[in-house]
């Protein structure tokens, strides 16, 4: 199994202030391609900030994060930009939707920024595809502001996948999910664990997290028997 | 293009500021042409005055007679002293007096002895001295070319034809009476000397004493043509100091342009500072969505395009509206190249300035705190 990153002593520590939040320390992990893996803890204990760690959202304080097997502090802005554009596919916590775009308008936006540009057809094809899969058909043109809670976490979902990432990290996907819709969303996450795909899950749910390949358990920062 | 599809999504959201600021934009942009061509006539007038100063020039006050009295010898003294082209030079402006150029709205200048050298006027070297008219036509002269033949004369003297030599540089100009700026881009200019105009036209001492210089005379000659003129005529002549006089008026016009240049960029600072604020407070509610737009592989270039496309598509419309009512105010005048392209890079330059800021703001954001803001 190609292991997809590889993080060893990853520290962030936050400053506001004179206060020092050590929001994520002492974080080694590996994860394969293919794998899929529960972050799971206590409010607070670090979760989206690993994540965020992960997927290049922010700089770690101190340590290696390997991604592919390159040091992701040699990237260059615009790789950076390029790695989150291909290699990774976001599940906000709190979906980030722009409110006053469609929900068709939202989950274009990865596609704004892929490198070969397919033709236009091609964009719109892969969009309402992607708003299928997750249940939205009929909805793409409703604003995002005008859509309920689940829909609006369906669409970030869609959002997250439409580019085809090689790793998918979501952050309590289904949080605004009723248990139905849930285990739906969970479903697609898992086919496209077994189309290749890899997952970080930031989850509460123990039933969603005994789902996955492997589970880090987290507390104040750390992981515990991993 | 992408990019510029979410700008003009901002300038809608954002639609009563942007409409002000293009009017604001528009509005000092109407007026850049007067500083344009300060600043041009500013330096055509240090450059005539530079060339002027080479030499030791004398003109004069005339005090017109109440009774206009003229003897014979007036005319030998004048024939005398203006016999030699190198000593002098004059410029007599005859409005439409040929049939021809009447027809065409051309003002015609007679210039004198010195004129085209002093002012750089014919620097093909056309005047030949063996010719007596040489006639040059301005810049930006229609409906006349070189080698058309124009009558010079009026109904009241002999008419010749001559043909058109040469056309003169663009901004040809000389200084009359040292404190005004001739330009002669739309006229004619014939270059003579005195006794081919005495033999030819009609005699006015008055405007020709008037506009007479002397060039690196001594002061002896100075000052016997003075006493000729009184003794020999009802008029009374002073001598001035013709360098010192336009001296006077390089530091007017500089003086002049400096004022109306500083005052014209601080309107213009004011008005980009405004336009930074509105963008920083659109930049302030946007940082939201262009943390979301990275998460998902934006670069701050594509960031940076977005926020170049939205001060474009103020400034253009802004400028492009100024330059339309510049041309309303003043319809007759000539668009230089040159002032096209000042205004061209003003309004660049607007862009890029109004942008620095905010791009360097968006430099230090962090997408994971950004991606939290409502
Ligand atoms: N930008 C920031 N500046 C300062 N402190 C921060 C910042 N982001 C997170 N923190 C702090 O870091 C710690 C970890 O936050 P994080 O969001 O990673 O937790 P979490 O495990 O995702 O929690 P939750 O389950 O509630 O989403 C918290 O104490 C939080 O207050
Ligand atoms: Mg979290």
């Amino acid at each position: 199994m190609q292991v997809v990153l590889e993080a060893s002593g990853l520290e962030k520590v936050y400053l506001s202030g004179d206060n020092k939040t050590h929001a994520v320390r002492e974080m080694s992990l590996s994860i394969g391609s293919g794998e899929s893996v529960a972050i799971t803890g206590p409010s607070g204990c670090g979760k989206t900030t690993l994540i965020n760690l992960l997927g290049l959202v922010i700089r770690p304080t101190q340590g290696q994060l390997l991604i592919d097997s390159v040091d992701s502090a040699t990237l260059t802005p615009k790789q950076r930009a390029r790695h989150r554009n291909q290699v990774f596919g976001y599940v906000v916590q709190d979906f980030a939707l722009i409110e006053d775009l469609t929900a068709y308008h939202n989950v274009e936006i990865p596609l704004l920024y892929r490198q070969k540009r397919g033709r236009a057809k091609d964009k719109k094809g892969l969009i309402l595809a992607a708003l299928d899969q997750v249940g939205l058909k009929g909805k793409e043109f409703v604003k995002a502001k005008n859509l309920s809670g689940g829909e609006r976490q369906r669409v970030a979902i869609a959002r997250a996948i439409v580019n085809s990432p090689r790793v998918i990290l979501a952050d309590e996907p289904t949080g605004s999910l009723d248990s139905k819709s849930a285990k739906e969303i969970m479903g697609l996450l898992h086919s496209l664990v077994h189309a290749g795909k890899t997952l970080v899950l930031v989850t509460h749910d123990q039933a969603l997290a005994d789902q996955c390949s492997r589970q880090i358990r987290m507390a104040d920062g750390m992981a515990v028997n991993s | 293009m992408n990019q510029a599809r979410f700008a003009l999504r901002d300038v809608g959201r954002n639609l009563a500021a942007v409409i002000l600021f293009i009017a604001m934009l528009a509005f000092t942009a109407a007026f850049l042409d007067e500083y344009i061509n300060d600043a041009l006539l500013f330096q055509d007038v240090l450059t005539q005055i530079n060339r002027v100063q080479e030499h030791r020039i004398v003109n004069f006050a005339v005090i017109h007679p109440q009774q206009l009295l003229i003897k014979a010898e007036m005319e030998d003294l004048l024939a005398e002293v203006l016999q030699d082209e190198a000593g002098y030079s004059a410029v007599i402006k005859l409005q439409n007096q040929a049939p021809r150029l009447a027809e065409l709205g051309l003002t015609c200048y007679y210039g004198f002895g010195q004129l085209s050298q002093l002012y750089g006027l014919d620097p093909a070297g056309l005047r030949d001295p063996q010719v007596p008219f040489t006639v040059l036509i301005g810049a930006n002269v229609r409906g006349l070319g070189v080698g058309d033949t124009v009558t010079l004369g009026d109904k009241f003297s002999k008419n010749i034809e001559v043909p058109v030599a040469g056309r003169l540089p663009r901004y040809a100009s000389f200084l009359e009476g040292g404190t005004h700026i001739n330009y002669l881009d739309e006229s004619i200019l014939v270059l003579t000397d005195y006794p081919s105009w005495q033999s030819f036209h009609l005699r006015d001492t008055g405007i020709l004493l008037q506009s007479i210089c002397f060039v690196d005379r001594s002061e002896e000659e100075v000052h016997a043509f003075v006493a000729g003129v009184e003794e020999y005529s009802s008029f009374k002549i002073r001598p001035k100091d013709f360098n010192q006089e336009i001296g006077e008026t390089a530091a007017l016009f500089r003086d002049s342009a400096v004022t109306n240049i500083i005052l014209h960029s601080l309107t213009f600072i004011l008005v980009a500072a405004a336009l930074i604020s509105n963008l920083l407070m659109l930049m302030e509610r946007n940082l939201r969505e262009y943390a979301i737009h990275r998460l998902y592989g934006a670069t701050l270039g594509d960031l940076a395009k977005r926020i170049l496309f939205y001060l474009s598509f103020i400034v253009l419309p802004a400028f492009a509206i100024g330059y339309w009512q510049m041309r309303k105010n003043h319809p007759f005048q000539q668009v230089t190249p040159y002032t096209l392209r000042v205004i061209g890079a003003l309004a660049v330059l607007t862009v890029v300035i109004a942008a620095v800021y905010p791009l360097l703001k968006l430099k230090k954001q962090d997408i994971s705190v950004d991606l939290r803001r409502e």
